[in-house]
């Protein structure tokens, strides 16, 4: 089955058209040894056989960045055999320098120019017969949101079976030479490697470090490639060689493609209608308020009554319906009563626990992706940037962060959208004291039982808690660990666009596979154990809770919680249950003390609490609960992410510090006051 | 100090020379500066770039390479990053970025 690989650069429509070409037939999974999603497809039966990989959005193959050297190292190991280039008509001068990089790679390429409609509305024109015959691959106008000519590219792509070189036309004369005995140098070295020569002999010239450490050239021939490079330098006045490399792209690109087949779009008073929402959007004045209204929008109606209505829906359907269903079911069948215990107490209440959540987390990412897809997001880093610099992140480090209100593990993944290592440290040291969707069932409990009046004040207090400790965390983090340089900050901000439905759901559906998933695996695994803990004394027999494995374990941590204020075995299990999935902490609250009064199946933890806990514990707990180590899904996710073990130890370590010591201050503070 | 000033700007004047920048009939002068120092509003031509390592190479392949026009289009809230447009699209940059990167700077002919 042929293979076809999907570039581009971000925001170009690549994954419309990547939706476009599969369907719904697609699984996502990871690039090998990194995160970076991996998105795979079958080409829909109707355009032909094919397999489709999607490849991360990109600006260039620079060996700076993961995306990138992921790209360049698939196309040179896994050849695909042709590569469909998707390049946004709208901008297409800056998209056409990824379209050469990809060429040169020495793979079938073939140009798919998207968003023709717009191009042509707008009233510019693009002359894609008059660029094919330039760049010698096949051009094909589409548009991808509007279905518009995706036959003809697949056609052509299944068909593309030539690679060209452009080098000629691109290179002077005195680049063509360096590369030439660039060239001579390498050959035998190359054919080791399996690299192309061409392409291997103008990223040397570049100074490409990635590829100079991987052909381990003898020294000799190193020097003499850095004499060469060195020459080719003297023959231009930019002075270094990958700045002149890059300006004889670009000089083709607008000499020879842009400024003789190109008409750019007339806009009405040199105004796109993207200029003129961004008048608004990142107006000096504007900008924050409509930056304020916009999230309080979201918050309100992720945990505001759109969202507390579905997940009480899904709550009674849960714990009551279904759970009673399965007792009635488990009892006609003369079920052991341990065997009922196990199923409604143990796995219902858990997974269940998770599952309330899901219309919450789904509500909040359909909305963020409705942010990111229409171009806000980029805005928002653009207008948070100066502030989160103070605190030595990025204006892009927002995004991650918050999404860590939603769920940590995305957020954290979403990291990946930071360049640079160091903010990339930090920005995941800090998303997960932003309190997570799943955290809020804890804070819930607490409120009902000791707080039902001040509700809105106890919950956005223990919200801003968490930000007040990110901050704080940032600053000291700046001026000690993280030290040093401040870091750049370079990006685009893409037009907007209205976001397709087709495309929001998609994403989201993703994100709620993920989710369901991990209900179904890791919690529901999660939760048998705990029954078992909790439910089993050390000698394997079923015993009552206070005999439980679980309770020794506790009675020996629950002494170092007594200073914060709830220094009793149940918390502290509770808390322990917690790292499993911080979901569990209520739902093990529910068969610790439920088991205990076994009689009152309904009423709820509420009552136990309010007995068990005093107003100032339970503000502690739930600000401990907010700030210590975050679930293992999320630890795993930091440990991938940090590619560091001794990173994701700092992380643990720095989050068990704050949380301990802010439980600490808001225990005896709160005893001073209230 | 005063005489160097009188003295560049008879340079700037003799040197000057018309260009088009987003349709626009511009006037561009030899004067050089860092496009930090222009304000929204203003045009500039890339002349060189002074960063160095993977973010000189990030800029490059983001098109702010020599001869390119540059926009000032405006400049976050918080007073950093600027917003400027370059080969048809708006690059938001910081202005520490910015102060590295030597423009020739241009007026429009409308006294923009």
């Amino acid at each position: 089955m042929k293979t076809i690989a999907l570039t581009g650069n971000p925001n170009s429509g690549k994954t419309t058209l990547f939706n476009r070409l599969t369907g719904s037939n697609q699984y996502v999974g990871n690039w090998p040894g990194v995160t970076v999603e991996k998105k795979e497809g079958l080409l829909k039966k109707e355009f032909g056989e094919a397999v489709i990989t999607d490849l991360p959005g990109i600006y260039s193959l620079s060996p700076y960045s993961p995306e990138e050297v992921i790209t360049r190292d698939y196309i040179l190991k896994e050849k695909p055999d042709v590569i469909i280039n998707i390049i946004d008509g709208t901008n297409i001068e800056r998209n056409l320098y990824l379209t050469l990089s990809v060429i040169e790679l020495g793979r079938p390429v073939v140009v798919a120019v998207n968003m023709m409609d717009e191009v042509n509305s707008t009233g510019g024109a693009i002359d894609c017969d008059a660029i094919s015959k330039e760049l010698n691959v096949p051009v094909v106008p589409i548009s991808a949101r509007k279905d518009i000519n995706i036959e003809a590219l697949v056609r052509n792509a299944l068909s593309c079976d030539k690679a060209v070189d452009l080098s000629d036309k691109i290179y002077s004369d005195d680049a063509l030479i360096a590369i030439a005995r660039i060239e001579n140098l390498i050959s035998e070295e190359c054919k080791r490697c399996g690299l192309p020569l061409m392409w291997t002999a103008i990223k040397l010239l570049e100074n490409d470090i990635r590829i100079i450490k991987h052909l381990d050239l003898p020294a000799d021939k190193q020097r003499a490639i850095d004499d060469i490079a060195r020459g080719f330098e003297s023959t231009g006045e930019l002075g270094d060689r990958e700045t002149m490399l890059a300006d004889m792209r670009y000089k083709f690109i607008t000499n020879t493609l842009v400024r003789k087949h190109v008409v750019k779009p007339v806009k009405p008073g040199g105004e796109s209608l993207s200029d003129r929402i961004d008048r608004f959007v990142t107006n000096r004045i504007l900008a924050l308020p409509i930056f304020f209204l916009i999230f309080s929008l979201i918050f309100y109606l992720t945990f505001g009554p759109l969202g507390s209505f579905f997940s009480n829906a899904l709550d009674i359907l849960i714990n009551d319906i279904v759970s009673q269903a399965v007792i009635s079911l488990l009892t006609s069948v003369n079920a052991k009563e341990w065997l009922i215990s196990l199923v409604t107490k143990g796995v219902i209440s858990g997974v269940g626990g998770v599952l309330v959540f899901l219309p919450q987390i789904a509500i909040l990412f359909f909305f963020l992706s409705l942010l990111e897809d229409s171009g806000y997001m980029a805005r928002a880093a653009f207008i948070m940037d100066r502030l989160f610099r103070r605190f030595g992140l990025s204006g892009k480090s927002f995004i991650p962060l918050l999404m860590g209100f939603g769920c940590s593990v995305p957020a954290v993944m979403a990291t990946r959208t930071l360049e640079n290592e160091r903010d990339r440290r930090m920005t995941i040291i800090l998303t997960p004291f932003m309190s997570c969707a799943a955290r809020w069932p804890i804070y819930a409990l607490f409120i009902s039982a000791f707080f039902e009046e001040k509700r809105w004040i106890v919950a956005l207090g223990i919200y801003a808690l968490g930000i007040v400790v990110a901050v704080i965390s940032g600053i000291v983090l700046k001026h000690t660990v993280f030290r040093g340089e401040t870091v750049p900050f370079v990006m685009e901000l893409p037009t907007y666009r209205l976001p397709t439905l087709e495309g929001t759901v998609l994403q989201l559906w993703d994100r709620v596979k993920e989710f369901l998933l991990r209900a179904g695996t890791l919690i529901f695994t999660m939760s048998i154990f705990v029954w078992f803990l909790s439910n089993l004394g050390p000698d394997l027999t079923v015993v009552q809770t206070e005999n439980s494995i679980f309770a020794h374990i506790g009675r020996i941590i629950a002494p170092i919680f007594a200073p914060l204020g709830f220094g009793n075995w149940k918390a502290s299990v509770s808390l322990l249950t917690g790292l499993i999935a911080k979901e569990a902490v209520v739902s093990t609250m529910g068969i610790l003390y439920g088991l205990e009064s076994s009689a009152a199946e309904s009423g709820g933890l509420v009552p136990v609490i309010m007995q068990a806990f005093t107003p100032q514990s339970a503000l502690s707990f739930m600000a401990f609960a907010l700030l210590y180590v975050p679930c293992v899904s999320t630890l795993a996710t930091i440990r991938r992410e940090m590619n560091s073990l001794k990173w994701t130890a700092f992380t643990v370590a720095w989050q068990l510090v704050m949380a301990y010591l802010v439980s600490f201050i808001v225990y005896n503070v709160s005893r001073l006051v209230i | 100090m005063k005489l160097t000033n009188r003295y560049q700007h008879t340079l700037i004047l003799r040197s000057s020379m018309l260009t088009k920048l987003n349709g626009l009939e511009v006037k561009c002068l030899k004067l050089l500066k860092t496009l930090k120092d222009l304000k929204p509003g203003q045009f500039g031509i890339v002349t060189e770039l002074k960063s160095k390592g993977p973010i000189k190479r990030r800029l490059i392949d983001m098109g702010v390479t020599p001869g390119a026009k540059v926009y000032v289009r405006k400049v976050a809230p918080f007073g950093d990053p600027i917003e400027i447009n370059i080969r048809g699209y708006e690059l938001s940059l910081r202005k520490e970025e910015a102060s590295h990167i030597i423009v020739q700077s241009c007026s429009s002919e409308e006294g923009k």
